[in-house]
């Protein structure tokens, strides 16, 4: 008989048949490494009975499943990612419930300071580092450009974003906003670019069809990385037709965190350890379980690493040259 | 490693899995459908075994292996098989 109950609620939970990244979750690894941290700690599945939910995209949608975790008695909530993670909180005010994701540019943050949210509170590897942002031009010396396309239509375009996306839209037709833009979202991005010696481009788009149709407009994608977040799976089908585009005109794809889409035809991808992340979660869990302690007495863990990914059969079909030294930045290559 | 110590330690790893299979009937003709494992349960016993035989062996790979197979997957002498073949590598 299970003693607690806990709840997984995502916007990353998916049927088999969306695309390479409904396994996301699975081949990160984090819930094994949570389910492994229960077992560290003398409990188990048998002890924490785990459920996992999609997450509506409704307020009414989030306000139900809320209703429903009230109702049956669950204590904890686990929300992977910050999209579902912004929309339960506005909706859930007591369950204590761990959070773990990232924004380039920090927004969201107000939910750290809801008393019933605590976490470990994610880096993204590649944007936050110029060591590893480099890599990009490591594998692609004559890179030129850097194009982020960037879903309006999920949490991740927080509104001071989409203001200054408007703004952008007022002054100009051009769909592709440059780096040196006032009306940028991703204003880090902009920086490490011009440090690396490129430009920068960031596309809010509101359609796949729209994204598809401007990325088709690019002069020479050849030398330029097109670098995917996971705002970009949650529009249906933008993931898919992303990485089709990508191949049909030999562009390099980068992503992070969702290596399945890199492996299915992108160049590489830099995650969080999510293994990891899962195992500072299963303590966090057990100490709100068991030891009684409020999510504010557990606050907020740092993220405890990186994995990166490499696909060295798509590095040959772009005829990027892979030294020996940038092999080695990555933890996992696949032939 | 014989087998018949893999499926000793597996077992152990089952029952630690799932506390009502203590009295159990587990074989190597068993399979996880009939003993009540489900995706949940088999990351945990994935985790278990794991650590008993090394992170080489990925329970992950097994389970993407016997889906394939429909209604003749997830069979005990599969798994067997599996920690066996892994495991000497």
């Amino acid at each position: 008989m299970s003693k607690y109950k806990a709840q997984v609620l995502s916007s990353y939970i998916y049927g088999t048949d969306v695309g390479p990244h409904h396994s996301m979750g699975k081949r990160n690894r984090w819930f094994h490494g949570f389910v492994a941290s229960l077992i560290e700690q003398g409990s188990g599945l048998q002890e924490v009975e785990v459920g996992f939910r999609q997450l509506g995209r409704t307020p009414a949608e989030v306000s139900a499943a809320y209703a429903e975790c009230k109702a049956r008695g669950v204590e904890l909530a686990i929300c992977a990612g910050t999209d579902s993670a912004i929309r339960w909180s506005r909706a859930c005010p007591d369950i204590p419930t761990l959070y773990f994701g990232a924004h380039p540019e920090n927004n969201g943050l107000e939910l750290t300071r809801q008393s019933n949210v605590a976490g470990v509170r994610l880096h993204l590897p590649l944007v936050w580092s110029f060591e590893n942002f480099s890599l990009l031009k490591a594998l692609m010396p004559k890179l030129r450009a850097v194009y982020v396309p960037v879903n309006l239509l999920s949490e991740f375009a927080f509104p001071n974003v989409r203001a200054a996306y408007a703004q952008h839209r007022r002054e100009s037709t051009d769909f592709w906003i440059p780096g040196t833009s006032s009306w940028v979202g991703h204003r880090s991005v902009q920086f490490l670019c011009d440090r690396m010696g490129c430009r920068y481009f960031e596309g809010p788009y509101e359609s796949v069809d729209q994204l598809v149709g401007e990325l088709g407009k690019i002069d020479g994608p050849q030398d330029c990385a097109f670098i995917g977040f996971n705002d970009t799976v949650l529009m249906e089908d933008a993931a898919n037709r992303l990485l089709a585009w990508s191949g049909k005109a030999n562009a390099a794809l980068f992503w992070v965190n969702n290596w399945p889409i890199i492996a299915s035809g992108g160049v590489a991808d830099f995650s969080s350890h999510f293994e990891q992340v899962g195992r500072i979660l299963g303590k966090q869990a057990m100490a709100l379980l068991r030891g009684k302690k409020s999510p504010q007495e557990i606050g907020f863990a740092a993220d405890p690493g990186q994995k990166l990914s490499l696909n060295l059969r798509r590095c040959a079909e772009l005829s990027l040259h892979v030294s020996p030294e940038v092999r080695e930045r990555f933890d996992a290559v696949q032939e | 490693m014989q087998r018949s110590e893999i499926f000793a330690a597996v077992r152990t790893a089952i029952r630690e899995t799932s506390s009502d299979l203590a009295e159990a009937d587990i074989t190597e003709n068993s399979s996880f459908q009939t003993l009540g494992f489900d995706s949940l349960k088999l990351v945990e016993l994935g985790v278990r075994v794991e650590s008993l035989f090394g992170e080489g062996v990925v329970l992950d790979d097994w389970v993407e292996q016997e889906s394939q197979k429909g209604a003749q997957g997830f069979t005990m002498n599969s798994f067997l098989d599996f920690i066996e073949r892994v495991a000497k590598k």
